[in-house]
């Protein structure tokens, strides 16, 4: 590595030589009706040199002898000027809906969408502020081909993405990008500051990317100042949030119906006294509410020709629909480029966050709300204390009301957030350009939890008296997360006889993250003169003096700390002849401290080429104004870890510790086997396409077909007869498909313009290979096994329902299900083997759909636009777990559906007998598994833009007023909230989080908001 | 110029760069492992096995389902629509291939055995003689025999292993007969019996002893119905003077009665601050009374309560029973035991009450002022030891030993020790049972073992092993395929067709 810098230094030395002298050319871009196009983009072909377009229009640009002007600005048509000997060039742009002509970022630099032989796609500006979503990944839902999001309605919450399928049962999230820095999220970034979004998904696009490439990169460039221009910008939004569709339970009065049956068929005679319970309450209606949302932008742009600055500051209140539930968040950046000299340029971004977490336990309270009974009140007589649930619920469920009352408040979790970086940028040797960039990322999150004594109200006994016997406590956890990165990039730039461009890139990167977390917990002393900690912020801290100094606690699972590095060394060529034939190849080095031996270091790499044959004589078809067909291949890596901190060394659980006499002896038990071996997962990745402009540029079409396939998956192999579960690398799955994105624009009459948009992607997935033909990675109902799609749902298939005990003795023998009566499932014998057992189960869902899909129709009107975006899955199951395999252990309350059960022969082929002896119904089977697929009215938003000789009046450059209504209607086949169902990602308490797909717990929903904004700029 | 310029921002540009890679990248965890412990961390090892036991899949729902239920005496309690699964399954023989009980039940032990395997084999390997490096050799084959025994009772053939498994391919082995298992039980058991230390003083206290190890021989003996063995190894235990009886029956599951003069061994449950229970366990809570809406009666989860049958078993007078049976809507008796509070009435009697259940386990039940005292919610007991071997099961097991080695007296006078001290003092109950003929004796044995040790799990082992389980559990479903339960289902997808489920499952 040092002996490789020596050199480069070396050769920068012994090449030095003076740069050529340039000399100014100027002109004015506009655009349809002769209107002047501020802002628009002036590059010199071949470099990353460029101005942008002052608010006449004008602009003023350095060239050397032989340049080409490049002229571009979204929404219209590049165009190219040699400059030959002019001084002076004057350009009109044609309008066009085509997004071939941007710029985009493709890791480690920029490049024309057109000149790449890989697919990427964008969300600009304009898609992403108006939208009342804290967290900008959230709108990219339907909006991309290709990317699966998969929202909660947690506010801020980052939701599951899988870009073209999962191929991983680790990790399956993409790369997040942000200004050039390698995040696993990104909750910090301001909407309100993004420039663009661009999703990268092939293979010679991500390769660059290395162990991180696999899942695809969501690169995020945020506003900077331009040149020439100032503004201030300050937008508002108010509105409200709600919950859209409610699942259906049943109310007091057929609740008593149906758990009298209960009781009858399980066998208790005894005569339940019904007499504390006699409320009728809908506790869903008693958790949540109608939230508030409100955001807040004020941004400060300013350029020169030599500096460019832009500072801004947003607040943003989002309550969720759960009562007490709500985030916070104030946001500061400030970002500044300096020309110091032609060839010398330096910049700082400097970005800050704030943030109150909402309630953690939000979701929790929402699906007790489900689960408690009707016939109990909400709350005592006094209105104020929450009461207690009938005792046949109490293993595990609860009023959700006494955690609201006591526990949504009593807590201060915030996250603070610097996220800094500085570059310099020197050009030297005339083609070459170097690029230094120092990263870090600070992330503080200081949660301090206060456990009140909690009081409630007891019907049976008519008297209010405490949850608990419990002492007050508090809890206190400092965690933070550092991330540290290095970027050095040489970029080669050059055109050889005028056809020939090539541009390289070389570098050096490394990464460094460091977390560590301290947490504990005081209680008050248990003696009787102990003093209560006081239900007051200013004491919910560790040494308070109130608590017992001999309660203090490490709290074990909240004390931890990680180191992990990365240093890879990256290159890359890109070459087209004439802007018609065009080869890539990238190739990345990876080494990682998380592993040892000869796999610390990997490679990734790979090529790509395509063919603009519209640029050939030969190509002369009517109407096509754009062809490019394109191909990719490249191995990637996946650095998916499995949720270990460190996967070649053990973790040693001391939570086994032995115990002798009050005396604690800590014990030490290795929590897996590792390979020796063990490294990354990479994944091959395929893809072949064609980019098409078509009518004018009214129609543009992309598709592509993708193929990525995993091998060496991190994959646990489960102990069997007590051996400790593996952890190495075997495994293949397989994920395929094709998508397509096509927008459509048409002008009707001179002031009412029609854009169209629609994409759509299908996925094929398939385990190729695991450990052994029959084993499985099993999370509940979801399964991983060779042959099937991951995530499968596996289980009996339900005939129907055994009507008497003729049916029964007239069917195949059940065996090892417990017993049969009427009212039970009818399994079918899948197998043919004459009897009913865990032979006959099998493939019964799907978490995956079969193509996701979505839609965007905007209509312009003189200042009026309208905007209708629609999204939706197809083809998909979910596994509904509510009122079907949970309960095991109380009565949780009966679902609508429920009503239509079994109770005597003829009465439902569908709904089994109540009764939780029945434990073959509650097998896993199809009669919870429900159709996945939706359709959804994602967003509607109607906005006016005051004419300019209104705002002028009244001296502001731009004003604008919107309404917005985000998931407005939903159309769904299931009983859930919402068919939306994510998987996590794998953590310390469940490794294979992320297979837990469609998984309907009964929580979830997603609410309706609505928003009214302004946008003016000074 | 310019150029020495550019090369002046350059260099210390590219300088600045990573120093040294291989550092860079050298990074251990900043946490334990194993190569940073002496000796490979053979006693934590080995200490882990004990935190292990601790865990609810070994020792508390999955235990009392299997060792508990299945006998006439105790049942699953609670509502009847909690855990409706278990009792169908324990109360009333409706075997299950697939459920979170036994095939927890099953991997936990495994578990266990392999990390008995893992600790061996590093002392093997490294050639650790030391005297504390034995001991912890007798506590790992201790452990090791523990969990076979257990799996050997439940499950009838089952895999051996006793190597430490590299990878999991070479686990997934055929089920070895039965006797095998008990052989190498035993063997464990000898090696471990020879290993340990007497008594552990005060340092670690509630730690394996020869004690220990001799009585679970003795166990394992009765088992294999080798009576002279059991008697013998009973008396060891006997002959140690280790052990003395508690005055008070009651006395042995109230706080004091925690590693008294009774106890061979406990599994330790502790809490260290108020209200955390961290190395707590949820044997107690999940035998508390069930709640009944009436927040001083929710005492816990109600599992594992006593039958009529059992109720009606007791001698008269003997009072045991009011130290064993807690009875809804009457005084928790403080006589033996109890607090002085009132139970509120069952709804299962008349008139009717707020309680699921008439009867309720006395010998978990806990002074509600002490937990007040330490922070605990009502529901709670987490500090309270599970009594794993008590010296009463030894004079018991003398007895049988001896009765069926034909020394009808020694089985009286063994038999004697424990109906004296039941008696408290009162010689107008429990009348010494006089020898007059091996089967009036082994009669009085099996029902003293009964009304002893009731509600402690040995019951429906020792009807299977007495041959009487289908007579007596007969009319609750049981036949002779039910002395041992099927292997869980996920065991046998697992293993691709080498583990072969029970023939008679």
């Amino acid at each position: 590595m040092k002996r490789n810098l020596f050199f480069i230094i070396l050769f920068i030395w012994s090449l030095g030589t003076a740069f050529a002298q340039g000399r100014e050319v100027r002109g004015v871009i506009t655009g349809s009706g002769n209107d002047p196009l501020p802002g628009a983009n002036v590059m010199i072909k071949g470099t990353s040199r460029g101005v942008l377009a002052d608010e006449n229009g004008s602009y003023r640009i350095v060239v050397e002898d032989g340049a080409v002007l490049v002229f571009s600005y979204i929404g219209y048509l590049t165009k190219e000027e040699p400059v030959g000997s002019r001084t002076e060039i004057n350009v009109t742009l044609e309008s066009s809906q085509s997004s071939l002509e941007e710029v985009v970022v493709i890791g480690y630099g920029v490049a024309r969408k057109r000149d790449l032989t890989g697919s990427t796609a964008s969300l600009k500006a304009a898609d992403i502020a108006d939208r009342p979503n804290p967290n900008p990944l959230n709108t990219l839902q339907g909006k991309i081909s290709g990317v699966q999001v998969t929202n909660s309605g947690t506010p801020g919450a980052t939701p599951d993405i899988r870009i073209r399928g999962t191929v991983s049962t680790g990790v399956t999230r993409p790369l997040y990008l942000i200004d050039g820095i390698f995040n696993d999220n990104m909750d910090y970034v301001n909407p309100n500051d993004i420039e663009s979004i661009e999703v990268l998904k092939d293979a010679s696009t991500l390769a660059i990317f290395g162990v991180r490439g696999a899942n695809g990169v969501i690169a995020v460039t945020t506003k900077k100042g331009k040149e020439g221009r100032m503004s201030v910008n300050f937008n508002t939004t108010y509105g409200f949030k709600q919950l859209g569709k409610r699942i259906e339970m049943v109310n007091a009065a057929q609740f008593k119906e149906l758990y009298e049956e209960e009781r009858k068929n399980i066998g208790d005679n005894s005569i339940f006294d019904y007499s504390p319970w006699t409320a009728d309450t809908d506790f869903i209606d008693e958790v949540t509410r109608v939230g508030a949302y409100n955001a807040n932008n004020l941004t400060v742009m300013h350029g020169s020709e030599k500096n460019t600055v832009k500072f801004g500051i947003g607040y943003m209140l989002d309550e969720g629909i759960v009562k007490k539930q709500k985030l916070n968040r104030l946001t500061l950046n400030f970002n500044d480029e300096v020309k110091l000299t032609k060839w010398l340029k330096m910049g700082l971004n400097l970005s800050a966050m704030q943030q109150s977490n909402p309630w953690g336990g939000a979701n929790g309270a929402l699906e007790q709300a489900r689960r408690a009974i009707p016939i109990g009140p909400a709350y005592g007589p006094d209105g104020i204390h929450p009461a207690m649930l009938p005792p046949l619920q109490s293993s595990g469920i609860y009023n959700p009301l006494i955690d609201i009352e006591n526990n949504a408040d009593s807590f201060k979790d915030g996250t603070l957030r610097g996220v800094g970086s500085f570059f310099t940028e020197i050009r030297f040797l005339k083609d070459f350009t170097l690029r230094a960039t120092w990263y870090g990322d600070r992330e503080g999150t200081e949660r301090r939890t206060y456990f009140p004594r909690r009081y409630v109200y007891f019907p049976v006994t008519g008297q209010v008296s405490g949850y608990e016997l419990g002492l007050t406590r508090v809890e206190q956890v400092n965690s933070k997360v550092s991330k540290f990165q290095q970027d050095y990039i040489l970029n080669y730039l050059k055109t050889f006889n005028a056809k020939h461009n090539f541009t390289g890139t070389a570098g050096v990167t490394s990464y460094l993250l460091r977390a560590s977390s301290v947490g504990g917990s005081a209680a008050q002393g248990s003696s009787g003169s102990s003093l209560e900690i006081p239900n007051d912020p200013r004491f919910w801290y560790l040494n308070s003096g109130f608590a017992d100094p001999n309660s203090l606690r490490v709290l074990t699972g909240s004390t931890w700390q990680i180191e992990r590095a990365t240093l890879s060394y990256l290159v890359r060529g890109m070459y087209n002849f004439d802007h018609t034939y065009f080869l890539s190849a990238s190739y990345r080095r990876d080494g990682s401290s998380a592993f040892l031996g000869a796999n610390r270091w990997q490679d990734f790499y790979a090529i790509g080429a395509a063919w603009d044959i519209t640029n050939e004589d030969f190509f002369k078809v009517k109407g096509i104004d754009y062809l490019k067909l394109k191909a990719s291949y490249g191995q990637l890596g996946n650095q998916n870890t499995y949720g270990f901190d460190y996967p070649a060394y053990p973790e040693l659980s001391t939570g086994n510790s032995g115990v002798f006499g009050g005396t604690l002896y800590p014990a030490y038990t290795q929590a897996y086997l590792p390979d020796p071996n063990l490294k990354w997962e990479s994944i091959l990745t395929t893809e072949a396409g064609f980019e098409l402009a078509a009518l004018n540029n009214r129609l543009s079409l992309e598709a592509a077909y993708y193929s990525r396939t995993s091998k060496d998956l991190l994959t646990i192999i489960p102990g069997v007869q007590g051996a400790q579960d593996g952890l190495t690398n075997i495994g293949s799955i397989r994920s395929r498909g094709v998508e397509a994105s096509a927008s459509w624009t048409q002008t009707l009459g001179n002031d009412l313009r029609l854009t169209l948009g629609a994409n759509l992607t299908t996925i094929n997935n398939k385990v190729l290979e695991l450990a052994s033909k029959d084993m499985a990675i099993i999370n509940g109902i979801n399964r991983v096994q060779e042959g099937f799609p991951i995530g499968y749902f596996y289980g009996y298939v339900v005939d129907g329902v055994f009507q008497s005990e003729a049916d029964i003795n007239s069917y195949h023998e059940v065996i090892g299900l417990g017993s049969v009566r009427p009212g039970d499932l009818k399994f079918r014998d899948v197998n043919g083997d004459g009897v009913i057992d865990v032979n006959d189960r099998t493939m019964i869902g799907n978490p995956t759909p079969d193509f996701i899909y979505g839609a965007n129709v905007n209509l312009a009107y003189k200042g009026f636009d309208l905007g209708l975006d629609f999204q939706g899955v197809y083809g998909n199951e979910i596994y509904r777990r509510w009122n079907s395999t949970e309960s095991e252990f109380q009565r949780v309350n009966y679902a609508k559906f429920q009503l239509d059960r079994w109770h005597g022969p003829g009465t439902s082929n569908w709904v089994p007998i109540l009764g939780a002896d029945h434990r073959i119904n509650y097998q896993f089977s199809t009669v919870a598994v429900e159709d996945g697929s939706y359709f959804r009215l994602r967003n509607i938003q109607l906005g006016y833009n005051f004419p300019t000789a209104l705002t002028q009046k009244i001296k502001l450059q731009n004003l604008r007023a919107f309404a917005n209504v985000q998931n407005l209607k939903t159309w769904a086949n299931n009983h859930g909230y919402t068919p939306e169902f994510g998987a996590g990602t794998p953590n310390p308490g469940d490794r294979n989080a992320s297979i837990y797909m469609g998984n309907d717990n009964g929580g979830g929903a997603i609410p309706v908001i609505t928003t009214f904004g302004i946008n003016v700029t000074f | 110029m310019k150029n020495l310029l550019k090369i002046a921002v350059l260099t210390p540009l590219l300088l600045v760069s990573v120093s040294c890679e291989q550092d860079f990248l050298d990074r251990k965890p900043l946490k334990v492992t194993l190569n940073d412990i002496e000796q490979g961390g053979i006693i934590g090892q080995v200490f882990g096995i004990y935190g292990m036991l601790r865990s609810n899949e070994m020792s508390i729902l999955p235990s009392l389902t299997m060792e508990y239920f299945r006998d006439d005496d105790s049942m699953k309690g609670s509502s009847l629509a909690d855990g409706r699964d278990y009792e169908v399954v324990a109360d009333e023989f409706n075997y299950t291939k697939d459920h979170w009980f036994t095939n927890s039940y099953w991997s936990k032990h495994y578990e266990m055995i392999n990390q008995v395997n893992n600790a061996l084999k590093i002392v093997e390997d490294e050639g650790f003689t030391d005297e504390n490096t034995m001991q912890n050799v007798g506590e790992a084959k201790f452990f090791r025999a523990y969990a076979y025994f257990n799996l050997a009772r439940c499950y009838g053939d089952v895999p051996l292993i006793d190597f430490p498994i590299k990878s999991a391919a070479e686990a997934n082995v055929p089920k070895s007969p039965v006797a095998q298992i008990l052989a190498l039980i035993d063997k464990d058991l000898e090696d471990a019996a020879s290993l340990l230390p007497e008594s552990w003083g005060a340092a670690y206290v509630g730690r394996l002893t020869k004690g220990a190890a001799n009585t679970l021989r003795a166990r394992v003996a009765l088992w294999n119905k080798d009576y002279a063995k059991a008697l013998s190894l009973s008396e060891q235990v006997i002959n140690s003077g280790q052990y003395r009886l508690m005055d008070k029956y009651f006395q042995i599951f109230a706080n004091e009665g925690e590693n008294g003069s009774e106890s061979i061994w406990e599994l330790q449950f502790d809490f260290f601050t108020a209200g955390q229970t961290a190395y707590g366990s949820d044997w107690a809570t999940s035998q508390g009374i069930r709640d009944p809406g009436i927040p001083e009666w929710n005492l816990g989860w109600g599992w594992n309560v006593p039958t009529d049958k059992l109720v009606q078993a007791y001698e008269a007078g003997d009072p045991r029973k009011n130290c064993t049976v807690l009875f809804s809507g009457q005084s928790d008796d403080p006589t033996w035991g109890g607090f002085g509070r009132v139970l509120p009435g069952s709804r299962q009697t008349t008139p009717a009450g707020p309680l699921e259940r008439q009867y309720w386990n006395k010998k978990v039940y806990v002074d509600e002022a002490y937990k007040r005292a330490n922070g605990f919610n009502t529901w709670q007991a987490n500090w309270v030891n599970k009594r794993m071997l008590r010296y009463a099961d030894v004079l018991l097991m003398a007895a049988e030993g001896a009765n069926e080695t034909g020394n009808g007296a020694k089985a009286e006078q063994y038999l004697e020790v424990v109906r004296s001290r039941a008696r408290h003092g009162n010689s107008a109950v429990l009348p010494k049972v006089v020898f007059a003929s091996q089967a009036q004796m082994r009669a009085a044995i099996k029902h003293e073992r009964r009304v002893e040790l009731a509600m402690e799990g040995v019951r429906f082992y020792d009807l299977v092993r007495w041959g009487d389980a289908a007579a007596v559990l007969g009319p609750q479903g049981y036949t002779n395929r039910h002395r041992y339960m099927p292997i869980p289902q996920p065991e046998i997808d697992k293993s691709n067709g080498v583990l072969v489920q029970n023939p008679e499952w």
